[in-house]
C-alpha cells in the first residue's frame, strides 16, 4: 500500500473510533452502586440488604465535625448548614440538636396527649396537676423561665418538652448555643443522612461535594474547618486513592511497555499503530454494552479492561513475525489460524458468563467478547495495511538465535505436569487460613486515621452501629408499630445490662393506634378536668383562666382520630420516621437501629426468643453471604467456560496429543497460582478469580503459538520473539500492580504476574513438539 | 453577644451613647475581689401569677463567667453557670442543662453583675448604654442592652447601691415581667404579705 493510502486508512480508522467514543459518551451510563453488580437475593436477609435498606441506615449517615474557630462561630455555621441539607433532594435528613421545641408541627400539636407516654401511667387528676403546677411555679422563678413561659398556657404539664426529649437521638451529644458539640466544646457536630447508599462512590461524592460547598459558603471569613466521616466518606476516599494509584501505575506501565516495544521493533510508527486494535476493542466493547444494556457498572468496566488486556498480544504476534520477503497481510494470513483459535475459544468461553443471570457478569461477557473479537479482526484486516514494507525482522537478532538454541535443548519432562498438579492441590488443601475472602472491604481497607476519627465522632454523636440492625415486618404500618412497642421493654433491659448503648425504635416517634386510643381514653372529660384543675390551683399564685387553652386542647384531643403513619410521615417530623418505617411491596418494614453494641451474643439471644417480633440483621454477614453467592455464580460460569474452551480447542486442533499439549500448561498454571497464593496466606477474592481468567487466556495464546511452530528455524525464532515480548510486557505491567500498596491492585497484579511466569515456563517445557528436538543443535 | 465573644477581636470600647465620666467613675468604684459571695432575696413579678414569687438563697461568683445561684426557700434549686452553659438542679430530679443564650434574662444579669463586680466600665459600655443618677451615697445605674438579640428579651437592668456597694439588681423583661434581686445589706430584707415593686425600689434607693 502507498503511504497516501495508509494515511487515508489511518484517518478513517481514527474517525471511526472518534465516532464510537462520541456514541459511548452519550449512550453509556456508568453506575457505581455496588448493589446492581450483585446477584439476585436468595435469603430474606440478602433481600433486605439489596432491595429495602441499601446497606442500612447507619451506612448512609455522614458525620460532620466543624472546628477551628470560636464556638459561637461554629454554632452559627452549624445552624446555617442544616436548612440547606434539609432542602436538598440528595439528603433524607440533617440533625444538629437544634429546634427541638415546637418540633411538632402546629396541626399535630393537639396530638401531644396521644403521642406522649404520660397518660400510660398517670391521669390528669387534681394531685397530678397540682404537682405539675407547683413545678411550673418553680420554673417561672428559675433562670429558665423565658424558655417555658410561652408553653405554659396550652401545655402546663410540658408534654411538648417530654416529646422533644424522647425524640432526641439516643446518647445525645452535649450542646452549646442549642447545637451539638463535642464534650470538650471545641467542635460542632452534625448528622446528615444521604439518600444514596454508603457504598455508591459517585453518588456519595456528589452529596459530599454539596456539603463542602454549603460549608464554604457558611464559613466564609472564618477559620472553621469541616471534617466529614462515615462509610460514605471511606468509600469516596478509597475510590479516589485506588484510581489515583491505578492511574499512577498505569502511567509507569505505559512508559515501560512502550520502551519495551520500541526496543523490540525499532519502529515508532509500528509501535503506535499497535495500540489501535486494543483501543478499538475497548471502544467497541463499551459501545456494545451501551447498545445491549444502555449502561454499565463501573466494576464491569474495570474488570473488563483487565480482561481484554490480552488483546495487546495480537499486534505483538503480528509484529514479531514480520519479514522483508512477505507483506504484513501475507504474514497475518499465515498467523490467523493460530490467533483465531485462541480468540475464538476465549470468546466462546466467555459466553458462559452471559448465561450467568447476573447483570454485572452479562455485561462483562458482552464487553469482553466484542472487545477481543474486534481487536483480533482489526489486527488481521486493518493493522496489516498500516504497516510499512521494511520491517525489523526479529529473526536477524543474534541473541535471539542463541537463546532459541538453548531453549530448544531444554528437556520435555512429561512427568512434570502431573507432579506439579498434585503438589499444587496438596498445597491448597493444607495451606493455612481461610480459602475465600468474602469481605470485599478487606481488599479496600479504610485508612486507619479515618477509622479512628470515625470511632471518636461516632461515640460523641451516639450514632447508630453500621453492622447490626433489628428488622420488624408487618402487614401494615400499625402492625410494625405495635411490634416495635412490644420490643421496647426488651431493648430497655439490654441497655440496662450494658449490652447495647442505645436504640431507636419506630414507635418512639409514633405509637400504635391502640396505644393512642388507650391514652385518649385516659383523657378526662371537660367538666372533670376543669374541676381537677381548679382544685390543683388552690393556693398557687396562677391567675384565674391561665390554663383555658389547656382545657380546650385536651377537649380537642379527646375527639381526634388517632394519628396514622401516613399522616405522620407527611409531616416535617415524618422524615425521621421514614428512615425507620417504610412500605414495601404490600407490607411494611420497621428498622431498629442500635448504638454502642457491646454484647453481640445478647442481641442474638434476644432475636432468638420466640416472642421477639423482630429479626436481627447482621449486615456484614448478609453482604458476605451475597459475595459468596456471587462467587458461586462466577465459579459455575468458569467451570462451564473451561468446558467450552476444551471443546473449542479440541475441534480446532483435532488431535488429542495437540489438545493436551495446549491445555496442560494453562491448567497446571491455574493450579500453581492458586497454590502459591494460598501458601502465602492469601485468601482468594473475586478479583483473584477474574485475574485467573486473564492469566488462563494469556497461557492459551502462548501455548497455541508454541504448539504451532513452522519447520523453518527463522520462523521459530520469530515465534519465540513474539512470545517473549508478549510475556515480558505483560509481566512488567502486572508486576508494578503487584507491588501496589492497595490489596485490590495487589490481588490482580500478583495473580497475573505469577500466571505469566508459570504459563511461559510450562508452555516452553510441555507444549513445544518433541520432534523438533533433533533439529536443534 | 454579651458572652462567649471573649476571644473575638475587641470592638472599640464605645462609639455611640458613651457613658459619662461620672458613670465610669461610679462603676470603677464598684470593683470587688473574687471570689465573692452574698445572700440574696429575689422578688419576681410574673404576669401569669397574681402574686410575685419571693425566693431566698445565695449567690457565688468566682470568675467573669462562672456564677452559682442557690435557692434555699421556698424550695431548693441550684443554678450553675459556667462556660456559657446553665445547669439547673432540683433535689430528686434530673438536672436540666441548656445554653445560656436560651435564658437571655439570666445572660443579661450575669453580664451586668460580673462587669459591675469587676469594675469594668469599658466592658459594660460595650454591651449596654449606661446612664447613672443620684449621689455617691445613693446611686442608680441604668443599663440598656445594645445587642438586639438581648434587647428582644431584656428591656433594662437597673442597679441601685449605696456608696461602693450595689444592693439591688432589677431586671425588666420585655414581656412585662421583672425581678428584683436584693443583695448585701438588703439580702435579708423581711418581705411581708404581697411585696410591692415600688416600695422595694424605694427601699433600694433610700436605705441607709
Amino acid at each position: 500500500m502507498t503511504l497516501r493510502a495508509r494515511l487515508v486508512l489511518l484517518a478513517l480508522w481514527l474517525a471511526l473510533l472518534a465516532g464510537l467514543l462520541a456514541y459511548i459518551l452519550g449512550a453509556l451510563k456508568i453506575s457505581t452502586d455496588l448493589r446492581s453488580f450483585m446477584p439476585p437475593a436468595r435469603t430474606p436477609e440478602q433481600r433486605l440488604l439489596l432491595d429495602e435498606i441499601g446497606e442500612g441506615p447507619g451506612s448512609r449517615l455522614l458525620l460532620l465535625a466543624i472546628d477551628g474557630d470560636e464556638p459561637d462561630t461554629l454554632a452559627d455555621i452549624s445552624k446555617a448548614l442544616v436548612p440547606k441539607i434539609r432542602g436538598d433532594a440528595r439528603f433524607v435528613r440533617a440533625m444538629n440538636g437544634e429546634g427541638d421545641i415546637g418540633a411538632l408541627a402546629d396541626d399535630l400539636l393537639p396530638y401531644r396527649y396521644l403521642l406522649s407516654p404520660t397518660l400510660d401511667a398517670e391521669r390528669f387528676d387534681a394531685a397530678m396537676l397540682r404537682d405539675q403546677l407547683q413545678q411550673r411555679v418553680q420554673d417561672l422563678g428559675s433562670p429558665a423561665a423565658a424558655w417555658f413561659k410561652p408553653l405554659l398556657a396550652n401545655d402546663p404539664t410540658l408534654e411538648t418538652l417530654k416529646l422533644a426529649e424522647a425524640w432526641a437521638p439516643p446518647g445525645e451529644p452535649e450542646r452549646y448555643a442549642e447545637v451539638w458539640f463535642t464534650r470538650d466544646g471545641t467542635t460542632a457536630l452534625l448528622l446528615a443522612e444521604t439518600v444514596a447508599g454508603g457504598f455508591d462512590p459517585a453518588a456519595q461524592r456528589d452529596a459530599q461535594d454539596a456539603l463542602d460547598g454549603w460549608f464554604r459558603e457558611a464559613a466564609k471569613d472564618t477559620k472553621a474547618r469541616l471534617v466529614l466521616s462515615g462509610p460514605g466518606v471511606f468509600t469516596v476516599r478509597i475510590n479516589a486513592t485506588t484510581s489515583a494509584e491505578a492511574n499512577r501505575i498505569g502511567l509507569y506501565d505505559s512508559i515501560g511497555f512502550i520502551t519495551l516495544l520500541l526496543l523490540a521493533y525499532r519502529r515508532v510508527g509500528t509501535v503506535m499503530a499497535g495500540a489501535l486494535p486494543l483501543v478499538s476493542g475497548g471502544l467497541a466493547g463499551m459501545a456494545a454494552m451501551a447498545l445491549v444494556f444502555g449502561g454499565a457498572h463501573g466494576i464491569t468496566l474495570a474488570f473488563g479492561f483487565t480482561l481484554i488486556g490480552v488483546a495487546q498480544d495480537y499486534p505483538i504476534h503480528l509484529f514479531s513475525h514480520l519479514r522483508r520477503d512477505r507483506t504484513p497481510a501475507a504474514v497475518a494470513s499465515l498467523l490467523w489460524p493460530t490467533l483465531a483459535t485462541g480468540v475464538a475459544s476465549t470468546c466462546i468461553a466467555y459466553l458462559a458468563f452471559f448465561a450467568s443471570g447476573v447483570d454485572g457478569l452479562e455485561q462483562l461477557a458482552v464487553f469482553t467478547i466484542v472487545g477481543l473479537a474486534t481487536a483480533a479482526l482489526t489486527t488481521r484486516f486493518g493493522l496489516v495495511h498500516l504497516l510499512g514494507s521494511r520491517p525489523h525482522d526479529a529473526a536477524d537478532s543474534a541473541w535471539l538465535a542463541a537463546l532459541w538454541r538453548r531453549l530448544a535443548r531444554l528437556p520435555r519432562p512429561r512427568w512434570l505436569a502431573p507432579l506439579l498438579a498434585i503438589a499444587a492441590v496438596a498445597a491448597m488443601i493444607w495451606a493455612p487460613g481461610a480459602f475465600w475472602e468474602n469481605n470485599l472491604a478487606a481488599l479496600t481497607p479504610a485508612p486507619p486515621d479515618l477509622v479512628a476519627q470515625d470511632t471518636r465522632l461516632r461515640q460523641e454523636l451516639g450514632a447508630p452501629d453500621v453492622r447490626y440492625l433489628l428488622v420488624i415486618e408487618g402487614a401494615d404500618a400499625d402492625a410494625v408499630l405495635a411490634a416495635s412497642e412490644k420490643l421496647e421493654p426488651k431493648l430497655a433491659q439490654l441497655q440496662r445490662d450494658a449490652a447495647i448503648g442505645g436504640y431507636e425504635l419506630p414507635s418512639r416517634y409514633l405509637p400504635s393506634l391502640a396505644t393512642q386510643r388507650a391514652r385518649q381514653a385516659n383523657l378526662p372529660d371537660p367538666a372533670t378536668l376543669r374541676s381537677a384543675l381548679d382544685d390543683a390551683q388552690q393556693g398557687l399564685p396562677f391567675k384565674p383562666g391561665s390554663f383555658d387553652a389547656f382545657l380546650r386542647d385536651v377537649e380537642a384531643a379527646r375527639a381526634l382520630p388517632p394519628l396514622t403513619a401516613e399522616r405522620f410521615l407527611a409531616s416535617p417530623l415524618g422524615l425521621r420516621l421514614k428512615a425507620q418505617l417504610q412500605p414495601r411491596d404490600g407490607h411494611w418494614i420497621g428498622l431498629v437501629t442500635l448504638s454502642g453494641v457491646a454484647d453481640r451474643d445478647a442481641l442474638i439471644g434476644l432475636a432468638a426468643q420466640p416472642d421477639t417480633p423482630a429479626r436481627l440483621l447482621d449486615l456484614k454477614n448478609a453482604s458476605e453471604s451475597l459475595v459468596a453467592a456471587y462467587r458461586t455464580r462466577v465459579l459455575y460460569s468458569l467451570a462451564v467456560a473451561a468446558l467450552l474452551l476444551v471443546v473449542v480447542v479440541t475441534v480446532a486442533l483435532r488431535r488429542r496429543s495437540r489438545v493436551l499439549r495446549v491445555l496442560l500448561p494453562m491448567a497446571v498454571t491455574t493450579l500453581l497460582i492458586l497454590a502459591v497464593l494460598r501458601l502465602c496466606g492469601v485468601s482468594l477474592s473475586l478479583f483473584h478469580l477474574i485475574a485467573l481468567v486473564l492469566a488462563a487466556g494469556l497461557g492459551l495464546d502462548y501455548a497455541l503459538f508454541f504448539e504451532h511452530v513452522e519447520d523453518d528455524e527463522h520462523e521459530q525464532r520469530r515465534t519465540l520473539h513474539a512470545i517473549l515480548v508478549c510475556s515480558a510486557s505483560t509481566f512488567l505491567v502486572f508486576l508494578l500492580l503487584a507491588l501496589s500498596s492497595l490489596p485490590v491492585l495487589r490481588a490482580i497484579g500478583t495473580t497475573v504476574t505469577l500466571g505469566v511466569a508459570f504459563n511461559f515456563a510450562l508452555a516452553l517445557l510441555l507444549t513445544r513438539p518433541r520432534q523438533e528436538i533433533p533439529h536443534a543443535r | 453577644m454579651p458572652l462567649g465573644s471573649r476571644a473575638a477581636p475587641e470592638p472599640p470600647a464605645c462609639s455611640t451613647d458613651c457613658p459619662s465620666a461620672q458613670t465610669v467613675a461610679l462603676i470603677e468604684k464598684l470593683k470587688r475581689p473574687l471570689p465573692a459571695q452574698t445572700g440574696y432575696t429575689e422578688v419576681r413579678f410574673v404576669q401569669m401569677l397574681d402574686a410575685p414569687l419571693t425566693l431566698r438563697g445565695e449567690l457565688t461568683y468566682s470568675s467573669a463567667d462562672e456564677l452559682g445561684k442557690r435557692v434555699v426557700s421556698p424550695y431548693e434549686e441550684t443554678t450553675t453557670i459556667a462556660n456559657g452553659q446553665v445547669q439547673i438542679a432540683r433535689p430528686g430530679k434530673p438536672a436540666k442543662r441548656f445554653s445560656l443564650k436560651r435564658a437571655p434574662a439570666l445572660a443579661g444579669f450575669l453580664e451586668s453583675f460580673s462587669a459591675t463586680l469587676a469594675g469594668d466600665a469599658q466592658r459594660l459600655a460595650r454591651s449596654y448604654v449606661l446612664t447613672s443618677d443620684g449621689d455617691a451615697a445613693h446611686w442608680r445605674l441604668d443599663l440598656v442592652p445594645r445587642d438586639p438579640a438581648l434587647a428582644r428579651h431584656v428591656q433594662r437592668v437597673v442597679i441601685r447601691g449605696h456608696e461602693s456597694t450595689p444592693r439591688c439588681f432589677e431586671i425588666e423583661e420585655t414581656g412585662g415581667d421583672s425581678s428584683l434581686l436584693l443583695v448585701d445589706a438588703l439580702a435579708n430584707t423581711a418581705i411581708d404579705g404581697t411585696p410591692d415593686r415600688k416600695a422595694l425600689q424605694q427601699l433600694c434607693q433610700r436605705a441607709p
